[in-house]
C-alpha cells in the first residue's frame, strides 16, 4: 500500500512525540482516538472500559516513541499497542469470572435469533447481524480490513500472525459469515 | 500449496478495501475480468465492507474522561530529558529563516554559530507548554515565574544545556546587557515558594551560573 501524506504526518508527530512534545501528543490523539476506541471496544464490550485502555494506549505510545523503527506505519503500531491491551484487559476478565458475557464473546454464535429473523427482509440489515455473530476472531480480521483499511502485511502484523495466515483467517471468517447467512434461508451470491 | 484462483479469492477483500498495491491491483482486475466466481466474491465483500463500516460507524465515540485521564497520566511521568540538539532547537530556528538550498551549508554553518552567540539558545518550543486537555487552551509560553541568569564565562553550552534540562529552565530572551539571560523558572502553576528553590538551585550551579536573580 501506497504511503499516504496522512501517514507521513503521523511519522512526523511521533518524532516530535517522541521528543516530549506535548502538543504533538495532542494531535496524535485527536487524529486517532475514535478509531483506536472503536477497535477495543470491540473485544472489552464496554465504554468505561474501553475509554481507560485507550488511556493506557496512548499512554504506551508515548513511552515508546522513541522505540518507533518505521516499519508499519504509526496507525498499524497503535493498533498493535490497542489490541495487546484489549486482550489483557479481557484475558484479566476471564481469570475472574470465566463464565460471564465477555468470555461468551469471543465464541461464534451458530443459533439463530429473532434479530436475525427480523433482519431477513432487509439483506444490509440481515448481513449485520450476520457480522455480529461471527467470533471475535473472525470479527477482529473483517474490521481490521474494512474498517480499518489495513492490508495484508498490517493485519498480520497487527494479530501477530504469519501474512499468509491473515489472508486465509479471512477467507474463513467470511465463510463462516455465509453459513450463518445461510442458515437464515438467504442466499448470499457468494461462495 | 495454493492455487492462484484460491489467492485471488482470498485477496478480494483487500480489493475492496482498496489495499492492495498497484501491481496486485492490476493483476487482480485483469483476472476479475474473466472470472464469474470472483466477481460474486467482489460483490459479496462490497456487501461485507458497506455493512461493517455502518456498524463500526455506530459506535460511540470516546468521552472527554479518556482524554482527561490520558493526560493526566502524562502530566505523572518524569520530565523526558530532551538532547542537546532537542534543547537548542536551533535546526527548526534556522530552517525558518535559511535552507541549505539557499545558502549552502558553510553558511548554514555560520548562521548557526551566530544563532548560539545571539542568545537563541534553548528557546522554547511553543509544543511543549502546558495545557488544558478539557479546554484544549494553550498558555502562553512565557507564562510564569521568571528569573535573570548569567553564565559562567567559561562554561560550556552543552553543560548549560544539560542543566537547564535537569532543572526545567528554559531561556526565553537575551543576551541582554551585561550578558545575562531572561529564563523561565516554570509554568504559571509553579508557587512562589518552588519558584524561589529553583532559583537557589540555579545559584548551586556554580561552575555555569554566575549570577541569578528574579525578574520582575
Amino acid at each position: 500500500m501506497r504511503p499516504t501524506a496522512e501517514a507521513d504526518d503521523d511519522v512526523q508527530l511521533l518524532a516530535r512525540v517522541a521528543r516530549g512534545d506535548r502538543l504533538a501528543m495532542q494531535v496524535l490523539f485527536a487524529r486517532h482516538r475514535l478509531r483506536v476506541f472503536r477497535f477495543v471496544l470491540r473485544y472489552v464490550r464496554d465504554e468505561a472500559s474501553a475509554e481507560d485502555a485507550l488511556a493506557e494506549v496512548f499512554l504506551d505510545v508515548w513511552r515508546q516513541a522513541g522505540a518507533f523503527e518505521g516499519r508499519s506505519s504509526v496507525s498499524t503500531w497503535m493498533l498493535s499497542i490497542a489490541r495487546f491491551k484489549a486482550l489483557s484487559l479481557v484475558r484479566a476478565r476471564k481469570d475472574t469470572a470465566p463464565l460471564d458475557d465477555e468470555a461468551a464473546a469471543g465464541i461464534a454464535d451458530d443459533a439463530d435469533d429473532p434479530e436475525v429473523e427480523a433482519a431477513k427482509k432487509d439483506k444490509g440489515a440481515l448481513l449485520r447481524a450476520c457480522l455480529q455473530k461471527l467470533s471475535a476472531e473472525h470479527r477482529e480480521m473483517i474490521d481490521l480490513v474494512y474498517y480499518h483499511e489495513k492490508s495484508v502485511e498490517e493485519v498480520a502484523r497487527i494479530v501477530g500472525v504469519p501474512p499468509a495466515t491473515a489472508k486465509t483467517r479471512l477467507f474463513y471468517a467470511r465463510q463462516k459469515l455465509s453459513e450463518i447467512f445461510a442458515r437464515s434461508g438467504v442466499d448470499r451470491g457468494w461462495p | 500449496m495454493m492455487t492462484q484462483t484460491q489467492n485471488w479469492a482470498e485477496l478480494a477483500p483487500f480489493y475492496v478495501a482498496g489495499t492492495l498495491s498497484d501491481d496486485e491491483r492490476a493483476e487482480f482486475e485483469a483476472a476479475l475480468a474473466g472470472d464469474p466466481a470472483l466477481a460474486r466474491n467482489v460483490a459479496a465483500a462490497r456487501a461485507e465492507r458497506a455493512e461493517t463500516l455502518a456498524l463500526n460507524e455506530a459506535l460511540p465515540a470516546p468521552s472527554a474522561r479518556a482524554a482527561d485521564k490520558l493526560f493526566a497520566l502524562l502530566d505523572a511521568e518524569p520530565a523526558r530529558k530532551p538532547s542537546l540538539w532537542e534543547r537548542l532547537d536551533l535546526g527548526a530556528r534556522l530552517a525558518e529563516f535559511f535552507t541549505p538550498r539557499t545558502l549552502g551549508w558553510a553558511a548554514s554553518a555560520a548562521c548557526l554559530l551566530v544563532a548560539v552567540e545571539a542568545g537563541m539558545l534553548a528557546a522554547p518550543k511553543p509544543e511543549v507548554a502546558h495545557y488544558s486537555t478539557a479546554s484544549v487552551v494553550v498558555t502562553p509560553m512565557h507564562a510564569g515565574p521568571h528569573a535573570l541568569v548569567g553564565f559562567a564565562p567559561d562554561a560550556r553550552a552543552q553543560a548549560i544545556a544539560e542543566m537547564l534540562a535537569r532543572t526545567g529552565v528554559q531561556i526565553v530572551e537575551g543576551p541582554r546587557a551585561g550578558g545575562l539571560f531572561r529564563v523561565r523558572l516554570g509554568g504559571p502553576e509553579l508557587s512562589e515558594a518552588e519558584a524561589q528553590k529553583k532559583l537557589e538551585s540555579l545559584r548551586q550551579e556554580t561552575a555555569l551560573v554566575r549570577f541569578a536573580e528574579k525578574a520582575m
